[in-house]
């Protein structure tokens, strides 16, 4: 565990462990000071000790959870850190040219990418000044792709090849062989690599095979030397966990690639022992490598210009909110902070250098620019701001000196006059002249600006212009060419720090899910905590009541539960923590095998630290104590008589509000008296601790009878609306407030009504019941938010409210006190109702009478253990939901794929495309022209998916809808052959197609119609959705008129589209679908004709004109039925590696992602099921304590004629009752919520919801099994009671 | 003495407890003979097994050697399902501490034992209702137990104890809670329903007042009958003892 809510674990666990040793510190100077009441405390363990076992294992239950799902996390940083740090070997540090994500290592093979070899060795030098460093060398990095000549079998697409000096270990360390031994790259012949071992295990690889191997585009035959033991992989975290990788000598690369000199990447290794040793202890070493090198290639002035523009108090507000409302997991919170302490200095620092480098920080400072622009200037001018931060977060690493001297070069008359002339020649709107036009505008400018270090940064104008001065003004060649060296400060990356990080990130994730998760378990485990005690209070009441009668005071009664409590608590932490690590060594089998599905190779290795450790014992015992000592408060106030007769205990009752009132007066006053008396101490105790208590009296009776938890509700909700909410995760604490306010209605409508003379079980009826139906009615929002229903959201701007899972968790729990107190408060109905039904079976009267009449008759407990049942089957019942959802909605291939059971490129999520991806323009023609395709193939398409679009609905009127903040769809612009292949079902047909396929036909053969997602009719985030006035349950609809400018980019907003379909919302491929034809049309591309992509361009990236060229960026294959398809997938494999390409299986990628999920919800749920567990034991309690409580009342029932098995029977239905009602409970409240999160909120779009009643009812019945187990015994036993021995006791 | 109008035929009857490494002679050899429709008092200091003695005669407890006979059936040859049936048909209890079950309203606890009884929950109410009434709390019976005075309490006892219309009524310590006044009224009450329906009671008390109100008082020493007499004054002159009451006849037509 590396921080938790940014506190370093071990600071952490010092204060947990400092925090229980001053609780245990008291306590134990208590039970010096009254050793008798420790005595009387410890000797009431052993008494029962069936009920000691109860208790202990609910206890140790919070603990359990706490240590599993830290250790789970634990476990799993541990595990990515161990794999990433193989992987990245002593590699620290790196640089490239530019920064370029999406490239192989984070490096481009375009020439304007490379250093040369002056570069190379001024980044080596100035990086080997740093006294931290240790080496520094340069490599080639490049994508490749290979078959296995000796095995036939092909490479995945994500290959890196890198071509290493002979001195690559002295950056890397020793290089090693899977069969063991050291390897030397300095061994390597011309014609022989290195390749790691997963690419080993994917080509079945062996020592001495030949590889038909591509790099960079260019073929080569090289001859496995070794498979190392391990990949070669610098550079995890941007670039996923595992790439394979081949090693070569950079001689032979730089042949292969005829490339004599320069290099792209420069990897810097720390002095250290290597892995976490090269960062230093904490990372130090690492952060002050990572400064020194941001500071060093970052120029002042840019970075002077980026303070000033970023640090008004505006923005810094944002950056705050941003800082305030950012989850811990987020690397964001602890960013933001610094950020904001660097904006806070009077002058741009070098602190601020570091941070402007980092991504995240970038992110930020973009999100906070265009908030606070947006705030004043509306969306317009928060895309203005935010380009302006591009820009100056672009000219970061832009030399000022060497931009100033270029600016003065170009100003030369030789070169402006006939660059401008050539620019004013060229007809209007061409690229080229726009771009000299712009150029020149920014040099004419008295200033060096921004715009113009922008510019001339851009490495392909920097080609043209040292084309065009070659052409101009030959002397001034070299000039330019010394000035266009300097004028990159080229770009660092901190790998090793980055790849922990992001190890580190994930194992807090999986931590902070299953504590979220386990949060309905841990709180199930608190109510059998309190639950515990106040039975264990109730069961000793005549005792307590003797106690008190012989002088001892109420808090030595909550001592001794205290004592008896901690030493519980105790013994049950370490038993916690014991099984805690073992459930958690348990879980860990079962994530490796779902970690192996998605990340080939990775297994976990069980780990823990023993700060975690500390930390859940600690947590434990806090929250038991905690628990522990409020029940103790509140058990020790007893009526003595009542306790020691054993009568009712009436409500507590205060002395009345009129009273109250007057009582810190009349304490002060009687504390003054005391003065006069001479009694000083006694007057400062009374006039001190006397007051206050009488004031919290008068206080805590006002919230007790509404008018105050109103005011604190009210107070909630003013606080957190308005724009300077000081209040982070605003939708909480707002619905808490609304929460507060309504149960403080029904509090006020009780005493109200007590006020009013009206019986106090009718009073608290009415009160009660009024407070729980607001609840259901604004939790469970059966009609909508209520706000929107009173027409006062847009007065509350309650849409401006953000909320996490706390607000989940927030409505889960109130949704179940509203059905859980509306049940109890009106029990009457509900025994009346199941009267009417077992009162004609003979004898079932009886039963069903006192059963339901015992459990209704202590609502409190009964309320209690019917939430333990309500909070566990709820989350159980919703996470059944889910799992049923996504299974009847993305797990069916076919469906979800439109029959395409083969993919290549973009299609596939995983694939990563390198600028020397070539994408083949006709791959029809590939396909006929291979005889295997072609005769497994049924049908084949392309598309280009290179940009997204909005969509703005034409109404009738032929007025545009205006943008929603979140529209945005894929363009799949496809060719004929996907148009004509295509099996995708349309969830809606416009008027006058038949079929789905005539639709289909339609956007093939008429330009300008298309068809798109069916979740553009879905409402997002409170905002109308975009298409409005069709249903997605409508059966057909009158073909509309869409725009769809291209997303966040000006521009060629008169597209316009017919639509006349809509595609389900669990399309894998959802988005904007329209012809080759169509597209045309859009503004958007280039024709076909223009569209050869330029050399070292790739596909889809913009053209000089700003057009972007119409070719494939992905294909499809459909194969014939009969076909086997990992044949088919292996032929295709073999037709597209030399483009680097790999086809992937459609369903094989869906099962490995949706099986990930599934047995990711399955392990929730176990993990949760420990939670019902709980309540099943909680109910053995109750049982156990019920028979011993109403020995007598048995007794007396036998006496009138109640058979043993009529006792058992009434015993088992009373633990029914609330099995059952707690069941129900639970299950109608996550039906229902899971209906609202799917159908109402439409979070995942339009879906198929189901409730997968089998297996909820298996649940329910299991779980209501299990309690008739737990339960029989104690009923039993009531059974065994017999009548004149329990009647002898009265 | 015609057989039929024994109720309760108890011979040699020994109960003994365990109390540690002692043994505890409750009992020792008793007989008693009790005739349908009287009221007796069992009296004697604390200890004496006077509610020992109850317990073994209703059958809430069994006995270690000896014969109990009630209304001509021997306990022992009951199986616990038997007895506990039997005593729903055939007995009522009123304890000191009235044992109404505190969870159920009033008329609540008086239809139990007639729903136990397979009474239909419709004419369970009725006769409920009409035991309540019977015993003068019939605006209390949609009260909890806890809401009521102790002797209201004690009349839905009795109510309950006759909602069956048992052939005997039990009734251990029935005042012992009960200020003086009220006990007289509770009493009275029961002397007068024994007058009405001819029911056996069977009175276990300290209270000499109530033992005077018995047509037969017994006194207990050490698990034994010390001795069986008339009580010095007796509530009902009109009472008739010979066995010609027409209310017993129709009772013991029904055991029959």
């Amino acid at each position: 565990m590396t921080s938790f809510f940014g506190i370093p674990p071990i600071t952490l666990a010092g204060w947990m462990a400092a925090a229980v040793s001053v609780v245990l510190a008291g306590l134990l100077l208590f039970a010096v000071v009254n050793r008798v009441l420790l005595k009387m405390a410890l000797r009431n363990i052993p008494r029962r000790r069936a009920q000691t076992v109860l208790i202990l294992f609910g206890l140790m239950l919070a603990t359990l959870i706490i240590t599993a799902s830290l250790s789970v996390g634990d476990t799993l940083s541990y595990s990515l850190q161990a794999i990433q740090l193989r992987q990245i070997g002593g590699i620290d540090e790196a640089f490239t040219r530019h920064q370029a994500f999406g490239y192989v290592q984070g490096a481009s093979t375009a020439d304007t990418e490379f250093f040369s070899d002056a570069q190379a060795a001024d980044v080596i030098a100035r990086s080997k000044k740093d006294p931290n460093v240790a080496a520094a060398t340069g490599v080639i990095a490049a994508s490749g792709s290979m078959i296995d000549t000796t095995t036939s079998e092909s490479s995945s697409e994500n290959v890196a090849v890198f071509g290493v000096p002979a001195d690559f270990g002295s950056v890397w360390g020793t290089l090693r062989s899977r069969s063991g031994g050291n390897l030397d790259v300095a061994a390597l012949g011309l014609n022989e690599v290195y390749i790691g071992n997963q690419l080993g295990d994917t080509l079945n690889a062996h020592r001495g095979d030949t590889l038909q191997l591509y790099v960079d585009g260019h073929l080569t035959q090289v001859i496995v030397r070794d498979v190392l033991d391990t990949e070669v992989n610098p550079s995890i975290a941007n670039h996923g966990p595992i790439v394979n990788s081949v090693l070569m000598p950079l001689d032979a690369m730089r042949a292969v690639m005829q490339r004599p000199g320069g290099y792209n990447l420069i990897f810097i290794h720390n002095r250290g022992a290597g892995g976490f040793d090269d960062l230093g202890p904490g990372g130090a070493t690492g952060d002050e490598v990572t400064k020194h090198f941001r500071v060093e290639f970052t120029d002042p002035q840019a970075a002077a210009a980026l303070w000033a523009y970023v640090s008004t108090p505006a923005i810094k507000a944002q950056v705050k909110k941003i800082h305030d409302q950012a989850t811990f997991l987020d690397p964001a919170k602890n960013l933001s902070q610094q950020l904001l302490t660097e904006l806070n200095q009077p002058a741009v620092t070098d602190e601020f250098k570091a941070l402007a480098g980092n991504r995240f920080v970038d992110r930020i400072m973009g999100d906070a620019v265009a908030t606070s622009a947006a705030a004043s200037g509306g969306p317009e001018a928060a895309r203005t701001a935010q380009d302006n931060l591009i820009l100056l977060v672009g000219v970061l690493q832009v030399d000022t000196t060497a931009a100033a001297e270029l600016k003065a070069l170009l100003s030369r008359p030789e070169i402006q006059g006939p660059l401008t002339l050539l620019a004013a020649t060229l007809p209007p709107g061409d690229p080229v002249g726009t771009t000299i036009a712009e150029l020149f505008a920014e040099v004419q400018r008295p200033e060096l600006t921004a715009k113009f270090k922008a510019a001339v940064s851009s490495p392909d104008l920097q080609a043209q212009l040292g084309q065009a001065i070659a052409v101009l003004d030959p002397a001034e060649l070299a000039g330019y060419k010394d000035i266009a060296g300097r004028l990159d400060l080229y770009n660092y990356s901190a790998y090793k720090a980055d790849a922990v990080t992001f190890a580190q990130t994930g194992g807090l994730f999986i931590t902070a899910a299953l504590l979220g998760v386990s949060f309905f378990s841990i709180a199930v485990g608190v109510l059998l905590i309190f639950l515990i005690f106040v039975m264990l209070a109730a069961e000793r009441r005549a005792e307590m009541g003797m106690s008190r009668a012989v002088g001892l005071k109420r808090r030595h009664l909550t001592q001794m539960f205290l004592f008896e409590g901690t030493a519980y608590t105790l013994a049950a932490s370490v038993v916690g923590v014991v099984l805690g690590v073992g459930v958690a060594a348990l879980m860990i089998r079962v994530l490796s095998s779902i970690f192996s599905g998605f990340y080939k190779g990775i297994t976990l290795q069980f780990h823990f630290e023993w700060t975690s450790l500390v930390i859940s014992v600690c947590l434990g015992i806090l929250l038991t104590f905690i628990v522990v000592a409020f029940s103790a408060y509140r058990v020790s106030r007893l009526n003595i008589v009542a306790a020691i007769r054993d009568l009712d205990e009436t409500e507590q009752r205060d002395a009345g509000m009129r009273t109250m009132f007057v009582a810190p007066f009349k304490v002060a006053w009687a504390a003054i008296n005391q003065l006069r008396f001479g009694h000083p101490l006694v007057f400062l105790n009374g006039s001190t601790l006397g007051t206050l208590g009488a004031i919290r009296s008068f206080w805590w009776a006002l919230f007790r009878r509404g008018p105050l938890t109103v005011l604190l509700g009210a107070a909630l909700v003013t606080l957190t609306l308005g724009d300077n909410a000081p209040l982070a995760h605003g939708e909480v604490w707002y619905s808490a407030g609304v929460s507060l306010v309504i149960i403080g209605t029904g509090l006020l409508v009780r005493w109200i009504l007590a006020l009013a003379r009206v019986r106090a079980l009718v009073a608290a009826r009415a009160g009660f019941t009024l407070a729980a139906l607001g609840l259901l009615l604004y939790w469970g929002r059966p009609f909508g938010r209520v706000e929107k229903l009173l027409h006062l959201e847009d007065q509350l701007q309650t849409k401006q409210l953000l909320g996490g899972p706390e607000v989940f968790i927030l409505s889960a729990l109130m949704t179940l006190l509203g059905a859980i107190w509306l049940v109890m408060y009106n029990s009457d109905l509900l025994i009346g109702a199941v009267m009417f039904f077992t009162g004609r079976v003979s004898g079932l009267a009886a039963v069903t009478r006192t059963s339901m009449s015992y459990p209704m008759s202590t609502k409190f407990r009964t309320g209690m253990a019917v939430a333990m049942f309500a909070i566990v089957t709820f989350i159980i019942v919703y996470m059944s939901v889910f799992k049923d959802v996504l299974v009847q909605n993305f797990a069916q291939v076919d469906a979800v794929s439109g029959g395409w059971q083969i993919t290549a490129g973009t299609p596939d999520n995983n694939f990563i495309q390198t600028d020397k991806t070539t994408f083949p323009p006709d791959v029809a023609t590939l396909v006929q022209a291979n005889p295997n395709v072609v005769a497994e193939l049924r049908g084949v398409g392309w598309e280009n998916q290179s940009v997204g679009v909005q969509l703005q609905q034409v109404k009738a009127d032929g007025s545009v809808a205006k943008v929603q903040r979140d529209s945005g769809y894929a363009l799949h612009v496809v060719d004929d052959g996907y148009l004509s292949a295509t099996g995708y079902s349309l969830q809606l047909r416009a008027a006058g197609y038949s079929s789905d396929r005539a639709v289909w036909d339609a956007v093939r053969d008429h330009s300008g119609y298309a068809v798109i997602n069916a979740s553009s009719l879905d409402a997002r985030t409170g905002a109308p959705a975009d298409i409005v006035g069709i249903k997605s349950t409508d059966s057909t609809f009158k073909p509309f008129q869409v725009r769809a400018p291209a997303f966040r980019q000006s521009g060629s907003s008169t597209w316009t589209l017919t639509v006349i379909g809509f595609m389900r919302s669990n399309a894998l491929w959802g988005g904007v679908y329209v012809s080759t034809g169509t597209a045309m049309g859009s503004g958007l591309f280039a024709s076909t004709s223009a569209t050869t992509a330029p050399a070292g361009g790739q596909p889809g990236s913009s053209l000089p004109t700003g057009l972007r060229p119409l070719t494939p960026t992905g294909y499809y294959f459909a194969v014939k039925p009969g076909v086997d398809v990992s044949t088919a997938r292996l032929d295709l494999g073999r037709m597209l590696v030399k483009d680097q390409l790999e086809p992937v299986i459609v369903a094989d990628q869906l099962a490995q992602q949706l099986s990930g999920i599934l047995t990711l919800l399955n392990l929730v749920t176990g993990f949760l099921a420990l939670g019902l567990i709980v309540g099943i034991a909680g109910l053995g309690v109750i049982s156990t304590r019920a028979v011993v409580e109403r020995w007598q009342q048995i007794g007396m029932l036998r006496a009138l004629g109640y058979r043993r098995s009529l006792v058992q029977r009434s015993f088992l239905m009373e633990s029914s009752l609330i099995a059952i009602l707690g069941l129900i409970i639970g299950a109608l409240v996550g039906v229902w919520q899971s209906y609202r999160f799917f159908v109402i909120d439409k979070n995942f779009g339009t879906v198929i919801f189901n409730v997968p009643v089998v297996q909820v009812t298996l649940i329910l019945v299991g779980a209501y099994l299990a309690t008739l187990v737990t339960t029989y015994l104690p009923a039993r036993s009531a059974s065994r009671v017999a009548p004149a021995e329990a009647l002898r006791y009265e | 003495m015609k057989l039929v109008d024994t109720i309760i035929d108890a011979k040699g009857v020994w109960k003994r407890y365990d109390a540690g490494k002692h043994k505890i002679e409750a009992l020792r050899g008793l007989d008693l003979v009790v005739r349908r429709g009287e009221v007796v008092a069992i009296m004697g200091p604390s200890g004496c097994g006077k509610t020992t003695l109850l317990n073994c005669l209703s059958g809430l407890d069994v006995i270690d050697e000896g014969t109990i006979k009630i209304a001509g059936r021997d306990l022992k040859d009951l199986t616990d399902n038997q007895r506990t049936d039997f005593r729903a048909r055939e007995m009522g209890f009123v304890f000191q501490t009235y044992n109404l079950l505190p969870v159920l309203t009033g008329i609540e606890n008086v239809e139990l034992p007639m729903l136990v009884g397979g009474v239909k929950p419709s004419e369970a109410r009725k006769r409920a209702q009409e035991a309540i009434e019977m015993v003068g709390v019939g605006e209390w019976a949609r009260h909890r137990p806890a809401e009521m005075s102790g002797g209201q309490r004690q009349r839905f006892t009795i109510a309950r104890a006759l909602s069956t219309r048992p052939a005997i009524v039990w009734a251990d310590e029935p005042t012992g809670a009960l200020d003086t006044e009220t006990s007289a009224g509770i009493m009275d009450l029961m002397v007068q329903l024994n007058r009405q329906n001819a029911q056996t009671f069977v009175w276990v008390t300290h209270a000499e007042e109530v033992g005077a109100l018995a047509q037969r008082l017994i006194r207990m020493r050490d698990g034994q009958i010390v001795s069986d007499s008339k009580p010095a004054v007796t509530s009902d002159a009109a009472l008739q003892l010979d066995g010609s009451h027409p209310a017993v006849d129709a009772a013991t037509a029904r055991m029959d």
